[in-house]
């Protein structure tokens, strides 16, 4: 603890956060620097600052609709695996069933295998049941994505939940449902939030597996970005992962806002 | 006139796997009882309460609650209150909401609802809090709060698991004294589990004794203390002298081994036992007094009002708690007569 009262030790902690937080932020911030450019290419400083490429992006059909299509799929997912991965956390983390743990490792492995690989098998998996590409394929492949996220930081919420407070609840007459609604959800909130961004923000940005779920005329928006970098480099991209580093970075915030309100509270 | 039953269980078994923790159990709660389930952990008594709660469910045997069988029925339709050792207050609700919470799920209308909450408050002194969170409060508050939050409802029977073993040594006297008044005011039949005998003697209006999943023995606490029917009991419950002995031929007498021949209080069976001779019961002897016993000052402990006197009778060792007006001017190693009165000694098997 000693380094906290001397003035070098805290000079060179904030160094150290600068420097940390610089080498985190720089590929954004090049980007967003470069969205600002008036010049018909990809450079960095910006030489000038226009909104024309944030007005040319949102006339662009291609990348609004993709971008729609990718908030209703990235919010589907999320809401598809909190209703599914809040059971299965709270079922991992409370009963120790024969099996257990092989199912666990199973919901946990999409987070080990390389997303292509999922990306290939998933999508050879849809070819056989017959949904093919499209919206159903990439809803699935989401799903499978985002539902070991959600497991794991619920895993960790439900171990910090103290089980003698559902006891305390059914000893006043609380049936199951009230003791879920009233009580378990209200105390893992935070970790239902962390676990809903997590889907979400993974959701959003995926192109590893997206890639093979779409189908030609309806691309998420990751998806559209990368068709877009092969044959044209104008900063309209640059605009539009501007925006999307804009809105990422404003849920997390407000969710975080949130949260910390519903500590306090 | 015989009362109604609050709890009864009826040949009550508990296993889980090879391990037995309850072994026909037979116990009956009257209404408006304060009943104390006392004994060493792993003795049953956690288990028991959890049965009748409906946590857990018997292996054999059944559990009723006000006449009616709820063997099978979850918690929630028992009509059971239970204040647990660590309070399991709601963090995220307000201490009116904690009390609020079992009114709500029984669908008591809301006016009705204040009322009685901020009755129950009144009658735990917690009115002023009642907009405060569990974290906010000190431990005996939050005791209150739960305390509070069960009784509001009526429940047939009251549960405590060990309440006070979380709080400090002076609260913990004040919240038993506090409990005890609450309880009674209520007429709440009321079930503790402790392994603290103190707490059990002081409190109870019964005790249960248990070890080793079954009840060794169970009356009012005086009962218990004076009149102990197994060594277990005699020397969990209160300090306690087991002399070894033979029968000495007569009834209500015994031979200490190696040492004098002793009247009892009761009669003696088998060939061989134990005496059991409480340390306070033991006094000097002064002048000629039946049950003469010649021993040595091995060691004092002064406690203030009272001091230990150990001695050794023939290799045997007792303590003796004298008043220390006694015990003055006594040294180690001087010999001495010990006297007690034969209603205070038993014979155990």
């Amino acid at each position: 603890m000693q380094w906290q009262n001397s003035r070098l030790g805290l000079v060179a902690w904030g160094l150290f956060q600068v420097i940390a937080y610089l080498v985190l932020a720089l590929p954004s911030l090049v980007i967003i620097g470069a969205s600002f450019n008036p010049g018909s290419t990809f450079s960095f400083p910006p030489q000038g600052l226009t909104l024309a490429w944030y007005i040319r992006a949102m006339e662009t059909p291609a990348f609004t609709d993709s971008f729609f299509l990718s908030v209703e799929l990235a919010s589907i997912a999320t809401a598809l695996s909190l209703l599914v991965g809040t059971p299965a956390a709270y079922a991992l983390e409370r009963y120790r069933l024969p099996g257990l743990q092989s199912v666990q490792s199973l919901l946990l492995s999409p987070i080990v295998i390389p997303a292509i690989v999922l990306g290939i098998g998933l999508l050879m998996f849809c070819n056989l049941i017959g949904i093919g590409q499209g919206l159903a394929a990439l809803l699935l492949g989401h799903f499978v994505l985002t539902l070991p996220y959600v497991v794991r930081t619920l895993i960790s919420s439900f171990s910090l939940f103290d089980v003698v407070l559902e006891e305390a609840a059914q000893s006043l007459r609380a049936s199951r449902p009230v003791v879920w609604f009233r009580v378990i959800l209200p105390n893992i909130f935070p970790g239902l939030l962390s676990a809903a961004i997590f889907a979400f923000v993974t959701s959003f940005g995926n192109v590893a597996l997206s890639i093979f779920l779409v189908s030609g005329s309806a691309a998420t928006l990751p998806v559209q970005m990368f068709a877009a970098v092969e044959h044209s480099s104008d900063p309209t991209l640059a605009a539009v992962a501007s925006f999307v580093v804009f809105v990422t970075g404003v849920i997390v915030l407000c969710i975080d806002r949130l949260a910390s309100l519903q500590r306090l509270v | 006139m015989p009362q109604p039953s609050a709890v009864t269980l009826r040949e009550v078994s508990k296993t889980y796997g090879e391990v037995t923790a309850l072994e026909k159990l037979y116990l009956d709660v009257q209404c408006g009882e304060l009943v104390c389930l006392l004994g060493p952990s792993g003795c049953g008594k956690t288990t028991t309460l959890r049965l009748i709660a409906g946590f857990a469910s018997p292996t054999h045997g059944r559990v009723f609650i006000e006449s009616t069988d709820v063997t099978a029925k979850p918690p929630h339709v028992r009509n059971i209150g239970i204040v647990f050792q660590h309070h399991a207050l709601f963090p995220h609700l307000s201490v009116f909401e904690n009390v609020e919470f079992g009114l709500r799920n029984i669908g008591v209308p809301k006016p009705e609802r204040r009322e009685r909450v901020n009755e129950m408050l009144a009658r735990v002194r917690l009115v002023g809090l009642a907009g405060r969170y569990p974290r906010e409060l000190s431990g005996g508050q939050q005791q209150r709060v739960a305390l509070a939050r069960a009784l509001v409802l009526k429940p047939a029977v009251l549960l405590l698991d060990e309440p006070f073993s979380n709080l400090d040594a002076q609260l913990r006297i004040h919240m038993r004294e506090e409990v005890r008044s609450l309880v009674h005011q209520l007429n709440a039949t009321t079930v503790l589990v402790t392994h603290d005998q103190e707490e059990a003697l002081a409190l109870a209006d019964r005790i249960v004794v248990m070890n080793k999943g079954r009840i060794e023995q169970m009356g009012a606490p005086s009962d218990i203390y004076d009149a102990p029917q197994s060594r277990f009991v005699a020397e969990f419950i209160g300090r306690c002298n087991l002399l070894p002995c033979k029968l000495a031929g007569h009834a209500r007498a015994v031979m200490v081994e190696g040492g004098p021949m002793l009247s009892i209080a009761n009669d003696p069976t088998g060939d061989h036992g134990v005496v059991a001779v409480r340390p306070e019961h033991l006094t000097l002897a002064d002048g000629p007094s039946p049950n003469r016993l010649a021993v040595e000052v091995v060691q004092f402990t002064y406690l203030g009002s009272r001091t230990y006197l150990h001695v050794v009778m023939n290799n045997l060792k007792m303590v003796a708690d004298l008043p220390s007006a006694d015990a003055k001017g006594l040294r180690i190693g001087q010999p001495l007569h010990l006297t007690v009165d034969p209603r205070l000694v038993r014979f155990l098997p």
